[in-house]
C-alpha cells in the first residue's frame, strides 16, 4: 500500500496544478508532465528488478533456455520505452509524432522476436511429414 | 534527488513568473519571452537529463547491453 500512494498522490496534486499551468505556461505543463513520468517509472524499475530475477530463477528451474528469456526482456523493454515516449508526445500534443514513435517500437520488436518466429517456423516444417 | 529536482524546476518557474511581471511593467515584452524561453530550456536540460539516467536503468534492469 505503502508505494502506491505517494504516486497517486503526486498524481492527483500535479493533475491540478496542470489545469493552471496549461493556462499561463504551456511549455511549463508538457515539461512537468514528462518529468512526472520519468519520476514515477524510476520508481517502478527497481521493483521490476526483483521480479525479473525472480522470472529468471523460474526459467532455469523450468528448463527454458536463456536466450528466449532475454529477447523476452528485450522485448519488454522495447514496449516499455515505446510507451513511455510515445504518451509524453500525446501529452505535448504531437499525435504524428507518437505515432512514428510506436511505429519505429513496433519495428524493433519485430526485429529483437526474430530468431523466434524462425525457430518456431523451423519447428513446424520439422513436424510436417 | 527526483524530489529535489521537481523543487529545482518548481523554483525556476516561479522566479520566471515573478521577473516576467516585473519585465511586463517596464513595457520589456521582448525580454520577458526570452525569459520565459530560457527557463523552458533550463528545465530541459534537467529533464533530458533525467530521461538519460532512465535509460540507462532500463538498459541494467532489462539486461539490454
Amino acid at each position: 500500500m505503502s508505494e502506491i500512494v505517494p504516486v497517486v498522490m503526486a498524481a492527483l496534486v500535479l493533475s491540478f496544478i496542470q489545469v493552471n499551468l496549461r493556462s499561463s505556461y504551456p511549455e511549463f505543463a508538457a515539461v512537468l508532465a514528462a518529468l512526472f513520468t520519468v519520476i514515477v517509472l524510476l520508481r517502478v524499475l527497481s521493483p521490476m528488478r526483483e521480479v525479473i530475477a525472480v522470472f529468471h530463477q523460474l526459467g532455469r528451474g523450468a528448463g527454458v533456455s536463456v536466450s528466449y528469456f532475454d529477447i523476452l526482456l528485450r522485448t519488454l523493454a522495447a514496449a516499455y520505452i515505446t510507451a513511455f515516449a510515445s504518451q509524453i508526445c500525446k501529452d505535448a500534443g504531437e499525435e504524428g509524432l507518437a505515432m512514428g514513435v510506436e511505429l519505429a517500437g513496433k519495428l524493433v520488436v519485430m526485429i529483437i522476436a526474430l530468431p523466434i518466429i524462425v525457430g518456431v517456423v523451423e519447428s513446424l516444417v520439422n513436424l510436417l511429414p | 534527488m527526483d524530489l529535489s529536482l521537481i523543487y529545482r524546476i518548481a523554483g525556476v518557474g516561479i522566479l520566471i513568473a515573478i521577473l516576467n511581471i516585473f519585465l511586463q511593467q517596464a513595457e520589456r515584452k521582448e525580454q520577458a519571452h526570452m525569459l520565459s524561453l530560457a527557463g523552458v530550456i533550463i528545465v530541459l536540460i534537467w529533464l533530458v537529463q533525467m530521461i538519460a539516467r532512465l535509460f540507462e536503468q532500463v538498459e541494467s534492469v532489462f539486461r539490454w547491453y
